[in-house]
């Protein structure tokens, strides 16, 4: 899906190709658009100050995911010690569906796989978003999370069944 | 070699990434071949991935795209 390494890659290119793979990363472990977006904004300013140090020996898709998804983890830890208002969360949560995107793709389906996402331990839908979502190979989504193979392949394991169960009338 | 289902549970993640050694991939197929609930399990895990990628999937705003795009000094 993405291309594995790239020399002397240019910013409006990278934007293009990885902006809302990083944005629905980032929505899918703050559980909030506004902070999503920050992410975005975020991870593609250290993106570019460090495309120097970018030598394209290694897959572009992991490097910058990697960056987006400590950005976001760095997010979510900063919301829990200064928590926002509960209510205005909730309704952020609670309402994924109010973009002009969603709207028209909303319907039940939608809604019970974003709340089965959303179900899921944090460590556990990283590795789900970024396999099964964004199309990462399994090798990519370790180097992303900084774990071993075998460690994603337990999570997705984990990922994958309990999103069978709680999706099961979709499915056959 | 031959897999009964608890097995091959623990083969499914290899199996969806083409993982499996020639003699695990062939047991995998020889056992689906008899077995209806093991058969329906991968059928419901590959709808779980097709339900991901087809529809997990978010798109940034385009005003927050322009945004971004301008606090970024780009094109």
């Amino acid at each position: 899906m993405h291309q594995r390494s790239v020399q002397n890659p240019e910013p409006d290119w990278l934007f293009d190709t990885f902006a809302d793979g990083v944005y629905t990363l980032a929505y899918r472990i703050t559980r909030d658009r506004h902070l999503a977006e920050d992410v975005v904004q975020e991870t593609f300013i250290k993106v570019i100050r460090s495309l120097v140090s970018y030598r394209g020996d290694g897959p572009i898709a992991a490097w910058i995911y990697r960056i987006g998804y400590r950005e976001a983890v760095a997010v979510t830890r900063r919301r829990r010690e200064d928590p926002l208002d509960p209510v205005a969360v909730a309704a952020e949560i609670d309402r994924p569906t109010e973009s002009v995107e969603e709207q028209v793709l909303a319907g039940e389906l939608v809604a019970r796989l974003d709340e089965a996402i959303n179900s899921l331990s944090e460590s556990v839908r990283a590795a789900f978003v970024l396999r099964d979502v964004e199309g990462l190979s399994t090798t990519e989504v370790a180097a992303v999370l900084e774990i071993s193979a075998s460690a994603v392949k337990m999570r997705l394991a984990r990922a994958r069944e309990s999103m069978r169960r709680q999706l099961e009338e979709y499915l056959t | 070699m031959k897999v009964n289902c608890d097995q091959l549970a623990g083969l499914l993640p290899d199996f969806f990434d083409g993982d499996l050694s020639r003699e695990q991939s062939d047991a995998a197929i020889d056992h689906l071949a008899t077995c209806a609930s093991c058969r329906l399990t991968v059928d419901e895990l590959e709808g779980v991935r097709t339900l991901a990628s087809d529809h997990g999937r978010l798109e940034l705003p385009p005003e927050s795209k322009d945004r971004i795009r301008r606090s970024l000094g780009l094109s």
